[in-house]
């Protein structure tokens, strides 16, 4: 364990030197408030009539940015494979767990900046916390526990492959219909019938509906609940894969 | 301290390894000599746990890389075909890392990091990204990542690939001094003076199998004792020397001359005889053991015969 844990950190340290370069600072900083004010700009009339703008917004961004830090997380896991990392590190006596661990940790604080900063964004235009610390913390638990879920799974895809772009625009397929059919940037309401099934049970909507019953302090059972069972199911799933990818990986 | 019994490895219908088996014996250099899809890789990536071989057994320094790869992974150190490395850090930075990921503490994987860019003569270049580094000097760093931490065991899959002849020279030197020491390597390799040089054991491999096995001198040996070459200018001579050469093992005509295998001094001095009863004067001879270039060329059965 403490091999794992040596190996992980070690391996954590190379990833935020990584992260240490202008390329990166502008995905983790800018590329959010990017989004958030081009999506603000676009959806804030169309949206204030159904909803309440400056709650029901934030969290949409925060989710999308926790998509999109997935997508790098296997950008960044080809590149090692396409490097011969992967494969060096897998002839090294660490363990299984140590470069995944790795990976993901780091993502996933990359991630809690770039949401912190999404956040700060919302809360410049009237977005609240409500619902006191154990809600806001509630909050910030889904929010990196959806980005690590995802990153997992993302990561398998990423050994899977030892092209970066390749990986990082194949992904991107599925984000946009998860993203779009989801009640992230639109209200259930305001879908059509046909489509409204999709996006009720979709996990985007889980997670993105548990955040903003965090933020407004008015969170269910059955709410979380959706969220969570979502979450532990693609934690489940892409936990194993990624550990199964690394040790396969050529 | 290595042995292989029956190595197979099927890539869909192609059979990139068809039972192969091989031993390394503590402390010594075994070489596997093939040309390009012969089989190399694919047997070190086994040996190294990056990939599991269909059918066979493998044991390395006692462990058992199917049901022990973990164990093997701690007594070995593997340099791949192509270079390893994070191109983002720097080369020091590299070495430290994988230092540390070796199992070094922090302290001793930077002692150890400046001896091996001293040793591999990149401390001028150790503070800069390895992606600007050249092709040698990656090769360089590779295998420095590999020298970090002693093993029992090492794997150098064609390690000199981009090297210049002096940098080449340098990880020969490095490669026998860890022989010295007492380490088993498995070295992968084309370049057949490298082979030469250094293995104690040489497996030549060809289609996925075995073709041949053993020392350096016994492999020459197969083909020849000796290879004398005379140049002859005048055809017309030329070819009545081969005429007359006839009874030697391997006579071969080729521009400008005739090349002979003889078993022994008996036939050169028989040779030279005979060249004298002629009345040829020839130009220039040449005699010598045969290269492991020939051998390989008669046991692979690729390209021409070498012109004389």
């Amino acid at each position: 364990m403490t091999g794992t844990l040596h190996a992980a950190g070690t391996l954590a340290r190379r990833n935020v030197l990584l992260l240490a370069n202008p390329r990166f600072l502008s995905v983790v900083f800018v590329v959010p408030l990017v989004f958030f004010v081009g999506f603000a700009a676009v959806l804030h009339k169309l949206l204030n009539p159904l909803v309440d703008f400056a709650m029901f917004f934030p969290p949409a961004i925060v989710v999308q940015v926790a998509m999109d830090s997935a997508i790098t997380t296997a950008f960044f896991l080809a590149g090692d494979r396409r490097d011969g990392i992967v494969a060096r590190l897998r002839s090294m006596p660490i363990s299984s767990l140590a470069f995944p661990l790795a990976r993901l940790g780091v993502d996933a604080s990359r991630f809690a900046v770039s949401a912190t900063v999404v956040v700060c964004a919302g809360l410049v235009v009237g977005f609240r916390f409500e619902g006191g610390v154990l809600r806001t913390l509630g909050f910030a638990a889904i929010a990196v526990w959806f980005t690590l879920a995802l990153s997992a799974l993302t990561s398998a895809i990423g050994l899977r492959s030892d092209d970066p772009e390749t990986v990082s625009s194949n992904l991107y397929l599925p984000y946009l219909p998860l993203l779009t059919l989801s009640t992230a940037f639109v209200p259930i309401s305001a879908f059509p019938r046909a489509v409204e099934p999709v996006v009720r049970n979709s996990p985007v909507s889980a997670v993105v509906q548990a955040l903003r019953g965090f933020s407004a302090g008015d969170i269910t059972g059955v709410t979380l609940g959706r969220a969570v069972g979502w979450l532990a199911l693609l934690s489940v799933v892409g936990g194993v894969a990624v550990v199964r990818a690394f040790r396969r990986a050529p | 301290m290595i042995t292989a019994e029956g190595l197979t490895k099927r890539y869909g219908p192609h059979a990139a390894l068809d039972g192969v088996s091989f031993q390394a014996g503590t402390g010594t250099i075994m070489a596997l000599l093939g040309p390009n899809g012969a089989g190399k890789t694919t047997t070190v990536r086994c040996l190294a746990t990056l990939e599991r071989p269909d059918a066979g057994r493998i044991v390395v320094a006692g462990c058992d890389v199917l049901a022990d790869p973990a164990g093997v992974r701690a007594r070995i150190s593997l340099t791949g075909q192509f270079t390893a490395l994070d191109p983002v850090l720097t080369g020091r930075q590299n070495l430290v890392m994988f230092g540390e990921l070796l199992g070094l503490r922090r302290r001793q994987a930077r002692a150890r990091t400046e001896e091996m860019l001293a040793q591999l003569d990149l401390v001028d270049a150790a503070d800069r990204a390895v992606k600007g580094y050249s092709g040698g000097m990656r090769r360089r760093l590779d295998l420095g990542v590999c020298f970090l931490v002693e093993r029992p065991v090492l794997f150098l899959d064609e390690p000199t690939v981009g090297l210049d002849p002096r940098g080449r020279r340098q990880i020969w030197q490095r490669i026998a001094g860890l022989r010295e020491q007492g380490t088993t390597i498995v070295l992968t390799t084309q370049h057949l003076e490298e082979a030469d040089i250094l293995a104690d054991d040489i497996f030549v491999i060809d289609g996925g199998r075995v073709i041949a096995h053993g020392t350096p001198a016994e492999l020459k040996r197969r083909v020849a004792e000796l290879v004398c070459s005379v140049r002859i200018d005048d055809a017309g001579v030329r070819a009545r020397a081969a005429a007359e050469l006839a009874w030697a093992p391997h006579v071969t005509q080729a521009d400008g001359g005739v090349r002979l295998h003889l078993d022994d001094m008996a036939g050169l001095q028989r040779t030279l005889a005979v060249l004298a009863r002629l009345g040829i004067t020839a130009d220039e001879i040449e005699v010598r053991r045969p290269s492991l270039d020939e051998v390989f060329l008669d046991l692979t059965d690729r390209g021409a015969r070498m012109p004389a």
